[in-house]
Order: structure tokens, then sequence, then C-alpha cells
């Protein structure tokens, strides 16, 4: 729902960040024309400056109003079309291009109204230079005129009228915003539930209606097709293990009688030692078959979470001393595939803090790990070393770090554990890494100097 | 051996298995095996010889062994054992939880059956004779559990309860490690954390009792970091 409120609020100051924008856009785009317009009339078009230039180039010669050269190229600088000058009595006593149609001689009443009006549709500009008024004439096509008066009062007013509008726009546009932020947030909720709720695995359930109509049935769709494949999986993984269970349990039988009949043979004494050597050598590798066989089992229901967790209360250090102690006591099979068991010695090294932990786990299946990772030690080790098992316990988790004076675990096994398709002869440290991966922890290598690894198991504290 | 008059009936539907069980146990001396392939011929079996004891396979064609071994508990309180091929441990509880003696997963070794049909017979039918001799022998010294006493040279020393208890748990495993924490577990009913060093005098005062000299024990034995071991011979 987080995320959602976060979706509403990133929408809203957009929108209104799109908003302000496009205002000062407009503002600035305003401003710009209406300054230009400004400058283009005042310069080229109203030329105060002009006019007066032109006014100060008329003189009087001869009883006639004369314009020198010089206000000439100004007149025809500017966009004036046509000139002329009026005496007090309106008589026109200068003209520069006036067409036909204007007037020579005005009344006063006509002076006034084209003053502030038009002159045969021509808009124009007048100006008193000395007794004369100027009386400039503008290009008919190309400019309007239009006059304007404004009530002092309203011109007082305009600040606080454009402020009072600009607030008065704003509220509106916040009100907007929040309006439909609401509706949108209210249409979303339920997708959004829907997928929370497909996040944590359930069914996503949104109800198909309104604006999300559409999108609510698919993502319906979708939950529906994974609730399939999750099934699907499930079963899939239930075969799985019931059919290793199956096969591990059919090849028992069948490997009791190879056992069996191997034991006889090998303390058979009218058959000669070599003979004998064999059958024992087919024993062993027959107990190597059921602790593979067990391990099997056993991976694949960890795999698949088919074994339920016997969880309790115990002592992380009795559990690692009662396995060792089950090597020192022979109640472990070290059979390998080469001779008998090596000489050994295990060396445990627990804290004062060490000790007193107490973690809540599977016993059986950590007995188990740290069975596998000392056994390997042994097994790999044929002419004897020794094993230091040290144990350490931090705030989340508790560890077990299994070194011995031998070869270590090659690189090649490292790299293959996460491999599937490698060979069963690391399944024993894969079940370790199971176990801990089970009990919240892990199985990491530890580089030798030398090359090869030492392995760590750990477990959550908390588990 | 007295065990071998005892007679037993094995009842699995695997026919080679079934003669090589037979075997193993003939050839150890047991002089009368029966054998039978499925639910009903065991109960006849059973009905007809009356077995000493009874190994039971779980999958039968016919039913499954545990059925079986209701039918005979019914009758009879003769010590039955599971063989199976099921190492599951809601099976192995299951079949213990009927009350059966003993089960054994397959693949078995044939030492491993044959100890554990002695132990079993031993247990059902040695009971008595048992308890008459429950005398711990280290070397020349002798001690009665009963009274709680060391007998050496015609001398009596008094052991405490706590220190009977610690030798009972480690003659029980005789020759074998027991880790601290197993004889804290069965002494005081606790973790060994807290009882470090308590546990270390109790074991100083025992040898001091047991040993000829205490500083180098040859009864009691230190198995470094993980606990004691009681030797079975001197060494």
């Amino acid at each position: 729902m987080k995320s959602l409120l976060k979706i509403i609020r990133r929408y809203s100051l957009t929108v209104g960040a799109i908003i302000f924008v496009i205002l000062l856009c407009n503002a600035v785009v305003f401003l710009g024309i209406g300054y230009m317009t400004v400058r283009d009339m005042d310069e080229s078009v109203y030329g105060r400056d002009s006019m007066e230039r032109i006014g100060a180039e008329l003189s009087e010669e001869e009883g006639e109003i004369v314009i020198s050269p010089e206000g000439e190229d100004i007149l025809k600088d500017t966009s004036f079309v046509w000139a002329m000058a009026l005496d007090g009595a309106g008589r026109a006593v200068w003209e520069w291009r006036l067409p036909g149609e204007i007037k020579r001689s005005y009344t006063l009443c006509e002076v006034s109204s084209f003053s502030r009006w038009y002159l045969e549709d021509y808009p124009v500009r007048t100006w008193k230079s000395g007794d004369l008024l100027l009386v400039f004439g503008c290009d008919k096509e190309r400019l309007a005129r239009y006059d304007m008066l404004i009530s002092v009062e309203m011109f007082t007013f305009i600040p606080i009228y454009m402020k009072a509008a600009v607030i008065a726009n704003l509220v509106i546009i916040l009100l907007f915003i929040l309006c439909f932020g609401f509706r949108f947030y209210q249409s979303m909720r339920p997708v959004a539930e829907g997928v929370e709720r497909l996040s944590l695995g359930e069914a996503a359930d949104i109800p198909e209606s309104g604006a999300m109509e559409e999108l609510a049935g698919k993502i319906n769709r979708v939950s529906g097709k994974l609730k399939e494949q999750q099934e699907m999986l499930a079963r899939r993984d239930e075969a799985r293990t019931e059919w290793i269970a199956g096969v591990s349990h059919d090849i028992r039988t069948p490997l009791s009688l190879i056992v069996g009949y191997a034991d006889k043979l090998s303390q058979d004494m009218s058959l000669d030692e070599e003979n004998r050597r064999t059958a024992e050598k087919m024993k062993r590798q027959s107990l190597i078959i059921r602790q593979l066989i067990a391990d099997l089992n056993l991976t694949s229901k960890l795999l698949y979470q088919a074994q339920p967790l016997k969880l309790k209360d115990c002592s992380a250090a009795a559990v690692l001393r009662e396995c060792a102690a089950d090597f020192y006591n022979g109640e472990t099979e070290l059979s390998s595939g080469g001779g008998g068991a090596a000489d050994f010695a295990i060396e445990i090294i627990v804290g004062k803090e060490a000790e007193s932990v107490r973690i809540t786990a599977d016993e059986g299946l950590l007995k188990r790990a740290l069975r596998n990772l000392i056994g390997n030690s042994i097994r790999h080790n044929e002419e004897g070393c020794q094993v230091t098992v040290s144990m350490r316990v931090d705030q989340s988790e508790v560890s077990w770090l299994i070194e011995d004076t031998g070869r270590g675990i090659p690189e090649t096994v490292v790299r293959n554990m996460d491999r599937t398709e490698s060979t069963v002869h690391i399944m024993g440290l894969r079940l370790a890494a199971q176990i801990a991966k089970a009990h919240g922890g892990k199985l990491s290598f530890i580089r030798r100097s030398g090359g090869n690894y030492d392995a760590e198991l750990s477990v959550s504290a908390g588990k | 051996m007295e065990n071998y008059r005892y007679e037993i009936l094995v009842v699995d539907d695997n026919k080679e298995l079934l003669s090589l069980i037979a075997a193993i146990l003939k050839e150890d001396g047991y002089r009368k095996v029966l054998t039978a392939q499925s639910v009903k011929e065991g109960m006849e079996m059973f009905h007809t010889s009356r077995p000493d004891m009874a190994i039971l396979d779980i999958m039968l064609p016919d039913g499954d062994g545990f059925a079986l071994f209701r039918q005979m508990r019914e009758e009879s309180e003769i010590p039955i054992l599971f063989l199976s091929a099921k190492d599951e441990d809601e099976d192995r509880l299951f079949g213990l939880g009927l009350g059966a003696d003993d089960y054994i997963t397959k693949p078995f070794l044939p030492k491993e059956l044959l100890l554990r049909v002695r132990a079993v017979l031993k247990r059902t039918y040695h009971m008595k004779e048992e308890k008459a001799e429950p005398v711990i022998c280290l070397g020349e010294r002798k001690v009665l559990p009963e009274r709680a006493v060391v007998t050496f040279c015609g001398e009596e020393t008094p052991l405490t309860a706590k220190e009977l208890a610690l030798l009972m748990k480690l003659n029980q495993n005789r020759g074998r490690i027991v880790t601290f924490d197993s004889l804290c577990n069965a002494v005081w009913g606790d973790f060994y954390y807290g009882y470090e060093n308590t546990l270390m005098v109790h074991i100083r005062h025992l040898r001091e009792k047991l040993e000829d000299d205490p500083s180098h024990p040859e009864w009691i034995l230190t198995a470094r970091g993980l606990g004691y071991r009681l030797a079975k011979v001197q060494p």
C-alpha cells in the first residue's frame, strides 16, 4: 500500500509541475511577444523620436513650409506612408506623399476625431511641432488603432486582481489534483492489493469493475496461471521424491542379499585369501551404496521440502561432541573405496561462550551434516590425519570450522557444488549444505594457503 | 549358547532373502528357523510351531507386517523384530510404538542381525540372570551397585549416589566414549554447560576410589574435549 501512496504522491507532484512549467512558458512567451511588439511600434512605427526630429527639420522658406533633405531621409526610414502639417486654421501647409482622397483642410471637430480614430481608414499619429500640427498616416493594411480608457480604481486594483486570480487558479488546480488523485487511488487500490497478495503467493482475486476492470482481469488470469503452475510443480516434486523413495526402497532388498552373501563369502574359509578379500570389497562397496541411497533419499526430501524438520532445543557443543565420539566408538561407517579406516584423531575446540549456546535444530540432521564433513576428512586421508573442529558463535549464527592436516577439499569439488550435473561423489557435501540451508545457514569453503579448502558449516543461532 | 535353542520365525516376501536369513541364523548356531512368505502362511506357521521369536518384513503380498504383528501379539508375548526396507523415521517409530522389540533397516550386515536377535532374546528370556550379577569388575576392585560400594582387599569404600550414577552410565557403554553431555544428562538431567567443574570433581573422586594411581588412571579414561570412557580391560 505504501507504494501506491507513493505513486499517487508522485502523480500529484508531476501534474503540479507540468502545470507550473506550462504557465511559466506561457508567461515568458507572452512577455517576449509583448516586449518585441512595443519595441517595434516605438521605434519604427510610432517613432516619437522620429516625429520630433522630422518636426525640427521643417522650416519656413518664402512663406512656404519645406522639409530639409535630412528630414525627408528620416521620413523614408519610418513606416509612415504619408505626412502633412496643419496650421492653426486647419489648413495643410506641408505634405508628403499625401493621397488624393485625403482632404487638405480640417475643422477642429475633424482634427479631434482623426487624432483619436482614423482618417479615411488610415490610422494616424499626430505631433505638435511649434505652431504646426504634424499628421502622419500609417499603413492601413498593417496597423489598426485601439483607444482605451481605464478607471483609476481599476488600475490600482490590477495587481491585487492578478494575485487573487493566480491564487484562485492554484487552489482550483490543487483541488482537481487531489480529487483525481483520490479517484485514481481508489481505483488502483484493489489492483495494488491483488498484486501484493500475488507476491505473497496467494491468489490475486481482484474485483473486475471500474476503470481498472481490464487490468484486474489480466492480473487475475496471471494469478490463476501461476497457481496452476505452482500446483504442477508441487505435484512434480512430490512425484520425484516419491519415485526416489520408491527406488531406494526397492533397491534395499537386493542389496541386502548382496551384502549378506558377500559377507558370507568373505568369511568362507574354503575360499582362498584373494577371493575372500574380493568378497570383502563387494561388501564394503555395497555399504557405500547403502549410504548413497540414504543420502539421495534425504537430499531429495530436503530439496523439495518433503522432510519436515524435527526442531528441538539442543546444545550445539553437545551435538559436535556426540558426533566426534561416534567416530571414536566406531558407530560411524568409515569404509572407503580403498583400504580400511585410517588412523585419525579429532580435536574439538569449544570456547566458553560457544559452550553455553543452545540452538533450535533438528539434531539428527545436524549430526549428519557434521558427520559427513568430519568423515570426508578421515576418508580422504588414508595415511591418517588430525581433524580439528572449532566452534564459533556470534549474535546471528553458530559455526563449525572443520580443518584437517591432510589434503583438504580439492578446488574441483568446491566449484562443482552448485552444478547439478556433476558426479554423486560430492553428495555428502551437498547434503551438509542443504541441512545448513534448512537451518538458516550455509556451508562455505575457506581457502588454505596450499590451495585446497576447508569446510565451515553454519546455522542460524535462532533456528 | 542358551540362545540357540530358541525357534525363530522369519516372514518376508522375498524367497532368496528368506533363505539367506535362515542360512545366517543357522550358521550362527540357531537350530530351528522357520520361514514364511505371507501373512497367511506366517500365521499358520505361528499357530502350528509356536516360535520363540519372529522377524517380520513390513511389505507383504497379502497385508502388512504391522497387521501380522498385531495378530501375533493378541495371542502371544514373544519378542518380535521388524526387518524393513523402509527407513522412514515414521515407519520406524510406528513399528517400535506398536511394541516391537527392535527395527532393522535393509540392507543390513549379517552380524548386525545376529547381534540384535541375540540382544532381544537375552532381554526377553534372561532378565533374571542379568539382574543376579550386577557387579562391575575393575581389575582387583569390584563395584557392587546394589550396595554402592567398592571392594578391594577385603575393604569396602562407599560411593555417593552421583558417583554411582556416573559409573553406571559409563559401564552401560563400557569401552566407548560417553560425552560430557550424556553424563550430565544421566546424572543431573541437564545440559553440560554450568556443570563443567562439578563433573570434573566427581570424576576425580571416582578415580580416587577406583584407581591405583588417580593421576594416571587406568579405568576411567579421558577423551580430551569429548568425555570419558570406562576401559574394558586393564591396559
